[in-house]
């Protein structure tokens, strides 16, 4: 495919409208021509601000024989269903993290997608980050040696209310889905290799986590092989105004050196607010991910659709990170070191 | 109450041993007897009895026969800490006795009985106790208005003992059976103490990968991350070992990441440091190590006071007994429930072994 690629966008909340909407305006061989959501104002809101059209049901959206792709920015627990719809409706689709709530949900996404013969991408915007592709070029380097360790921190007050579907366990995950495929992702990226034990310990700290009986902090240990190390905390349970700048923590270890990343070290300016204390950097718009990481993604994905790109992130990666943060929330509750076999395809 | 207290320090091998004569030399209640050169590094010990102007003694014996005494520093290698503490215990002299306490838990607790047993006070010394900001979060966690402790990650990195630029021999350290482990054991087991301390419960689970990634051949281990999960429900994390290399400017890595239900600490420099930057190197030194003089003061006043020392011989045996643990759970592959792991490595002591003599 050679032309313009025409998408539809079905999800207008926090990340639909504010980094997937926002991003087509700098991918000229990509047209957004539609946008959806149930909330009628948010689509509309979207559709002025981007020229598509509004819908408020996906269904049309699917319809339209003139959209090529779809952009799925929903609740988790929606992204199986209507990514299995999409692809059997011949539309290529690129879908938000985490892939799915279930491992077979991920499976029947795989199959739809090989069956149909489309381009099935997750949004695993760490990947297309530069921050987090710039360590992944100085490891293939080989600049600090042979990978031996990761220690990871992905770390925030969640500022959502206890109805939000993010609490929920079946719904949006909990911090292990929702957070975790960040990590396993990175993980599994930056070792290049299949896991071999995961094991983990959750808590259920914040009211709101307590109240849907889901985990809102967690540390996480994974082990490759030849005993190397993943270590992460993830986190919504940290003070309401626990600084930004603070969210991101990387720390690698290789046999010939040591590489450190820290989101304090993108910031070189520090803000001091009569309400809210010393905090750094207000120019990341958003918390955890670079707008130039979803412009980035969605170009990738775009280029993917017009055969100009292999994917970066194939759907088996994606369903990796799944069954790892899976298989942590298993060790979790089961208080037990979980195997990859277990989780495994 | 004692005015001053009578030390000596014996033996140079730790690379620990210069700081603590300093501190001794320093308080104003401490009164340095002598320096006994007992093993590794005996000619750095002399110089530095002449530098201090106090007696040195080659032997325990010439030790002795010194009157003044009532305490010994013991910085030897680890695997002569059972012998040394019998020794000083049957002059009736207190120890403040360097980590690890001992290289086996059969070691660390004939110490303890030992001790017990002479009515001696046995103290281990264990910096983050004495850093300022890990005693403000302590403390913060004591008057509630931290809230509850829900997690602690600690790190600790420093660099392969043999590189440090020190008229001190260090090979010692390489080898477990005179240390009693490598990299994880040498510099985590102060902050295993830590996390001990801050949640203010004892370990029950234990999780832990541990190994030689970098200097393979060469050392026990290099590197250890351990997850532990305390009987009050507290999450701790360490990661630590030998992985700093030669470029990192200064020696240690040290790190506190501490979270309660209304605040998070992050404690990335304990101590007060300066940089220095010149044509070929970039150094950060600490300007300051408040930590070794707190330590120092706490044990010259259990001493002076008659009372138990705020770091005692039990805490260094499980702080020991953590690290093995996390051995323990790396060569297994499982959770180490630790309270039963413990009592089975201990049970098997019988009383022959509750001696100084180390068995054969
Ligand atoms: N990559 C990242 O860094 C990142 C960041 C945030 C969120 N996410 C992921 O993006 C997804 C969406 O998160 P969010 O924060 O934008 O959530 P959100 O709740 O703000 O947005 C979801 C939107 O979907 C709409 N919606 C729900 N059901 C619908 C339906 N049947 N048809 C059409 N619209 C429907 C809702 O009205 C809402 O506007 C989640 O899976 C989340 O994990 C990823």
């Amino acid at each position: 495919m050679t032309s313009i690629v025409r998408v539809g966008l079905i999800g207008c909340g926090n990340i639909g409208a504010r980094a997937h909407a926002p991003a087509y305006a700098h991918i000229p061989s990509a047209q957004l021509v539609a946008v959806c959501d149930v909330n009628t104002t948010r689509a509309h809101a979207v559709a002025r601000a981007t020229g598509a059209t509004p819908y408020f049901d996906y269904h049309e959206v699917l319809a339209r024989d003139d959209i090529d792709a779809v952009d799925i920015c929903l609740p988790t627990y929606l992204h199986a269903a209507v990514s299995v719809e999409a692809l059997r409706q011949g539309k290529h689709v690129l879908c938000e993290k985490p892939m799915a709530v279930t491992l077979e949900e991920a499976d029947a996404m795989i199959t739809a997608a090989r069956e149909a013969n489309r381009v099935l991408m997750i949004g695993h915007v760490r990947r297309f980050d530069p921050r987090y592709t710039t360590v992944k070029h100085a490891l293939v380097q080989g600049e600090i040696g042979h990978l031996v360790h990761v220690r990871r921190a992905e770390r925030q007050h969640l500022p959502f209310p206890g109805d939000a579907w993010y609490w929920h366990p079946h719904a949006g995950g909990g911090i292990f889905l929702d957070i975790g495929v960040h990590v396993t992702d990175l993980f599994h990226w930056y070792f290049a290799t299949e896991p071999e034990t995961i094991f983990a310990l959750g808590r259920q700290i914040r009211p709101e986590a307590q109240a849907a009986r889901s985990f809102d902090h967690a540390v996480l240990l994974i082990t490759f092989p030849d005993g190397r190390i993943a270590q992460a905390e993830i986190s919504w349970a940290y003070p309401p105004h626990f600084g930004r700048s603070q969210y991101a923590l990387l720390e690698l270890i290789g046999t010939q050196g040591r590489l450190v990343y820290s989101d304090r070290d993108a910031a070189p300016m520090l803000v001091y607010d009569s309400n809210d204390g010393l905090d750094l950097p207000t120019y990341f718009r958003f918390m955890s991910a670079l707008e130039e990481a979803f412009v980035a993604e969605i170009a990738h994905f775009i280029a993917v659709v017009r055969g100009e790109a292999e994917l970066l992130i194939t759907p088996e990666d994606a369903r990796t990170a799944l069954a790892l943060a899976i298989a942590a929330e298993t060790s979790a509750r089961e208080q037990r070191p979980v195997s990859w076999q277990e989780v495994a395809p | 109450m004692k005015d001053t207290v009578g030390l000596a320090v014996i033996s140079y091998a730790h690379l620990h041993a210069p700081r603590y004569t300093a501190a001794i030399v320093e308080h104003p209640h401490a009164r340095l007897v002598a320096i006994v050169g007992y093993g590794e590094n005996a000619e750095v010990a002399r110089a530095e009895a002449q530098r201090y102007g106090v007696p040195y003694c080659t032997t325990l014996d010439d030790l002795a026969t010194l009157s003044g005494v009532d305490a010994v520093y013991l910085a030897s290698e680890p695997k002569d800490h059972r012998h040394l503490v019998a020794w000083a215990s049957e002059q009736g002299w207190h120890v403040l006795c360097d980590k690890p306490i001992a290289t086996t838990l059969t070691d660390a607790a004939a110490i303890v009985h030992i001790a017990q047993q002479a009515g001696i006070k046995l103290m281990v010394p264990f910096n983050p106790r004495y850093q300022l900001p890990v005693q403000r979060i302590k403390s913060e966690l004591e008057s509630g208005e931290a809230g509850e402790l829900i997690a602690v990650n600690a790190l600790k990195y420093g660099k392969l003992p043999v590189w440090a630029q020190s008229p001190q021999r260090a090979e010692w350290f390489l080898d477990p059976a005179r240390s009693g482990g490598g990299g994880f054991l040498d510099i985590g087991i102060h902050a295993l103490d830590a996390l001990r301390w801050l949640s203010n419960s004892d370990p029950a689970r234990i999780y832990a990968r541990v190994g030689t990634y970098i200097h393979t051949g060469q050392v026990a281990e290099d590197l250890g991350t351990l997850v532990v999960e305390f009987a009050n429900g507290v999450i701790g994390t360490l990661s630590a070992g030998w992985v700093n290399p030669q470029g990192f400017p200064g020696w240690l890595d040290i790190g506190f990441e501490v979270l309660t239900t209304r605040r998070a600490y992050h404690v990335y420099s304990p101590y007060h440091s300066l940089s220095i930057y010149t044509q070929d190197r970039a150094e950060r030194r600490a300007w300051w190590r408040r930590d070794v003089y707190g330590l120092v003061d706490e044990f010259v006043s259990a001493i002076q006071e008659d009372r138990d020392p705020a770091i005692t011989g039990e805490d260094g045996l499980i702080a020991l007994a953590m690290a093995f643990a996390a051995y323990e759970s790396s060569r297994t592959g499982q959770v180490v429930e630790f309270k039963e792991w413990l009592q089975r490595q201990l049970k098997p002591l019988s009383s022959s072994t509750r001696t100084g003599e180390t068995p054969p």
